[in-house]
């Protein structure tokens, strides 16, 4: 008679197991993961904060990241390592005087990046921004914002193309 | 079909392994179950290698305007010994996947007030994947700057590899280098 079912109070697992098939729910994945990139410059009004939109996908392991919105909202609870690298121009020489971004949670800014560089003006501030931040896996969105001042009016700004945007779930 | 009820299962005293199931078949564990480990497991979850990461010895010098492969040469840890960091200067991973790769590169001029800006690339089986701008001071030229950036990049396992590269503007063509302590590495994530 084979046996189909061992039942106990308590399986001490003190020997040594060695898995060589396959197992689920096992351990823990590192997703929902995603990495987005900017796919060519992004304009943006100087002096307003802006979304970035990351509008290349490189890869979205759960379809958690939206190329429309900016947003990645994972439908996982957990914490999440997050990253964004952003260069923001000016349209001219010498004239950018700062520039940050922002890691938004909701409405919230979790950390930012800032450069100032007003007595002696650039063209390209390059951020990044890093952060473990805690996600309900239902209604939690992380998104990142740009903004840019420059000396003067009459010019544009933009978010680089190839900026990137990326994140993965640690396993707790 | 049977169900035996006990509190402890042991090997017989001598062979030291217990079998449980058999290729094709599945060992459920119930919702509401706990399974304590105390002892040693192999091959549950997963892990996150191949891993590296790796550093300039010294400062490598570049032509002004050059996209110049780094040449890292300082291993701090090569789970795999996938990094070659004597001949290509590349991670090639031997398990399939997604990775997070990352470098910080610091470069310099030869001289003050020459730095115009510095480009980071990392590539992909010899093509342009990321590209990240440090800051440009354009015509009001630095010295020194730092650009750091990181992205996942998904793998075959075989014969993809990434590789890191530079590119520095210095003023009137003067030269520069990347400096010493620059880094990479990169790591898999479990999926």
């Amino acid at each position: 008679m084979a046996i189909t079912k061992i039942q106990s109070e308590s399986l001490n697992l003190s020997d040594n197991y060695d898995f060589t098939g396959t197992v689920t729910g096992a351990g823990g994945v590192m997703t929902p993961a995603f990495c987005a990139e900017r796919n060519g410059d992004q304009g943006i009004s100087y002096s307003v904060r802006t979304t970035v939109k990351f509008n290349n996908e490189i890869f979205d392991s759960s379809n958690a990241y939206s190329t429309t919105s900016g947003t990645f909202t994972p439908q996982v609870a957990g914490k999440y390592y997050i990253s964004a690298n952003c260069q923001l121009t000016s349209s001219q020489n010498d004239i950018l005087n700062y520039s940050f971004i922002e890691l938004y949670k909701n409405s919230s800014v979790v950390t930012e990046s800032v450069h100032n560089n007003l007595n002696n003006p650039g063209k390209i501030d390059n951020h990044t921004v890093i952060a473990i931040v805690d996600m309900n896996g239902s209604t939690d969105n992380v998104s990142i914002q740009a903004f840019i001042n420059v000396a003067a009016g009459g010019y544009t700004a933009a978010i680089r193309d190839m900026s990137t945007f990326q994140a993965y779930k640690i396993i707790e | 079909m049977g169900t035996i009820k006990t509190t402890n299962i042991e090997t017989i005293t001598g062979s030291g392994t217990l079998t449980i199931g058999q290729s094709g078949e599945t060992i459920n564990i119930p919702s509401g179950c706990t399974i304590t480990n105390n002892g040693t497991q192999t091959g549950f979850g997963g892990t996150m290698t191949p891993a590296f990461h790796v550093s300039l010895s010294a400062i490598q010098q570049t032509t002004d305007l050059a996209t110049t492969k780094v040449q890292f040469d300082t291993e701090s840890f090569d789970t795999d010994n996938c990094f070659d960091n004597s001949t290509n200067y590349r991670f090639t991973p031997t398990v399939a996947g997604k990775y997070f790769i990352y470098t910080s590169l610091s470069c310099r001029s030869d001289s003050t007030n020459q730095l115009v800006n510095l480009r980071t690339y990392i590539y992909k089986n010899g093509s342009e994947l990321i590209k990240s701008i440090g800051t440009d001071f354009r015509t009001n030229n630095g010295y020194q700057t730092l650009n750091y950036t990181g992205a996942m990049i998904e793998m075959n396992g075989s014969t993809d590899y990434i590789e890191f590269f530079a590119r520095v503007d210095h003023q009137g063509g003067t030269n520069g280098g990347v400096d010493a302590g620059s880094y990479a590495g990169a790591y898999k994530i479990i999926e």
